[in-house]
């Protein structure tokens, strides 16, 4: 379902991306925190709501509110954890809380030193694991290769097509000095890649990296006395497909036309009214995917519509304007949202895009659930 | 090659013993009739915790595959690069990820698919697919 909303961030904030070999996954989440809320004009008193994100392949308590709320020394009324918390999950957990009058002022913090610890990827994805890893079907690479396959079957997509989602975002990223991939990359460079698990290549593929990012939310209302320029959070939706039993079509995840239809309805917005989208890409194929799904073009039209430029710098739909999860980090689109509030707020500099005021922000855990939000420069009283 | 120990569960002893005897079988739910795969305890459509275990067939369609040209999982993968995995759909609309032991190429999509059963040890059999000839 969605649902129209009334709260703002008023604060973001971000650590290095890469390596942070010296830094747990809290510290770096509550440096991440610290930098949102400066962002913010807040002392962390004012926070009376606290959402924290626990990374992939967390250990013990790592991650959770109790933890997090000790290293930086709060009582919010309200705090959470979510265990999979990739960005948009955390963002709605916010504006629910301060929807339902539960918190007014709410922090919301991811940080991993995934990188550094080393955290192994090399599993089945999702339950069934046993089953997966008698087939050989280990990391998430595999069945975002078998979607690649089978949309290229169904729908005559060819690598150098796919090729383009990597290479624009590499040309997004090298203009983005968070981004920890901005070498150049042309479509020549990334055919010579070799496979990882063909179809894919290197490029469609996130590399792990350690980071910290923050978000500060309020109620719309008051998100113009806390924030000179505030970004709205206009609409929010969710969807599922927990159940999992046809796994071709848990491949296709055909489900997110149906997210991103209740994200547009409750929202009343089209997808011609979108000036920038912010789609998680733990590969490449994720992108492919969803261009579709959010009806940026029709069913089995995404590779002629990234081949044609239309998602590089000057293209029609810029997206991932950071340079994505492929270039600039492995941050579960925490790094999108951040991108997405600076480029409506204008604070861009040399690659801010002209006359954005809605960006779309949207991201999936694999083949299990998704989780949409358009975000907005006009508030509900402008 | 070698390939992890199949799980202890008594439920899934049907699974293994009828691959040593180079059988596929699948839970059948008794309440809804659908077939489960993976094993399940519980049928995911209407819940029942009843079934039997019935033929599947042993020939298929590839619905898609993957090549890995790395290993991917260091603690847990079990395969040397390369080697593929497909995606098979089974008679009652089945569909199961296994071994492709052929040399695939895009085209082969859609292509029937038989399965093959190494054996593993003197106790265990595998279960894996190989690319029938055009018809």
């Amino acid at each position: 379902m969605g649902k129209r909303v009334d709260v703002a961030i008023v604060g973001v904030g971000v650590t290095e991306q890469g390596e942070i070999p010296d830094e747990t996954s809290d510290e770096i989440a509550v440096r991440a925190a610290l930098a949102a809320l400066e962002d913010a004009g807040l002392e962390k008193g004012a926070i009376d709501g606290l959402i924290t994100c626990r990374s992939p392949r967390s250990v013990g308590r790592e991650g959770t509110d109790e933890e997090v709320g000790r290293l930086l020394g709060v009582n919010p009324a309200f705090a959470s954890t979510l265990e999979y918390g990739a960005c948009g999950f955390s963002l709605h957990l916010g504006a629910m809380a301060i929807e339902s009058g539960l918190a007014s002022t709410v922090l919301l913090t991811y940080g991993t030193n995934q990188r550094t610890a080393r955290k192994s990827f090399g599993v089945p994805v999702g339950g069934d694991a046993f089953w997966a890893a008698e087939a050989g079907l280990v990391h998430v690479a595999g069945p975002a290769a078998m979607a690649a396959r089978l949309h290229m079957h169904r729908y005559g997509t060819t690598e150098e097509q796919l090729g383009w989602i990597a290479v624009s975002q590499r040309e997004w990223a090298q203009q983005n000095p968070l981004a920890i991939f901005r070498a150049p990359m042309g479509i020549d460079d990334y055919l010579s890649a070799p496979y990882v698990v063909e179809p894919l290549r290197r490029p469609d593929l996130t590399m792990i990296s350690d980071g910290g990012a923050a978000v500060v939310m309020v109620s719309a209302g008051r998100a113009r006395r806390a924030h000179e320029k505030p970004v709205f959070v206009h609409s929010i939706a969710q969807r599922s497909s927990l159940q999992r039993h046809q796994p071709a079509e848990r491949l296709m995840r055909p489900w997110l036309a149906d997210l991103a239809l209740d994200l547009y309805r409750s929202g009343g917005i089209t997808p011609e009214d979108v000036d920038a989208a912010y789609l998680q890409d733990a590969t490449s194929v994720w992108v492919l995917q969803m261009l579709e799904s959010f009806g940026f073009c029709s069913e089995g039209e995404a590779g002629p519509f990234v081949a044609d430029g239309n998602i590089r710098p000057g293209g029609s739909l810029p997206v991932n304007t950071n340079g994505g999860q492929l270039s600039e980090a492995y941050m579960w689109n925490w790094l999108h949202l951040y991108e997405a509030v600076r480029q409506l707020r204008g604070d861009c500099g040399d690659r801010q895009l002209p006359n954005i005021e809605i960006a779309l922000h949207a991201q999936t855990h694999d083949f299990f659930k998704g989780a949409a939000t358009l975000l907005s420069t006009s508030g509900p009283e402008t | 090659m070698t390939v992890s120990s199949g799980p202890d569960d008594a439920y899934t002893k049907p699974f293994w013993d009828a691959l040593r005897d180079c059988t596929l079988v699948a839970q059948q739910c008794a309440s809804c009739a659908e077939f489960r795969w993976p094993p399940s305890r519980l049928c995911t459509f209407c819940q029942s915790p009843d079934y039997s275990w019935k033929e599947v067939g042993h020939v298929g369609r590839l619905v898609t595959y993957a090549v890995y040209h790395r290993a991917l999982g260091a603690s847990t993968t079990v395969f040397e690069p390369p080697y593929a995995v497909a995606l098979v759909e089974l008679d009652h609309g089945l569909q199961m990820y296994a071994p492709l032991v052929s040399d695939a190429s895009p085209d082969d999509i859609g292509r029937q698919v038989v399965a093959v059963f190494p054996e593993q040890t003197a106790e265990r059999r595998l279960v894996q697919w190989r690319l029938l000839p055009p018809q």
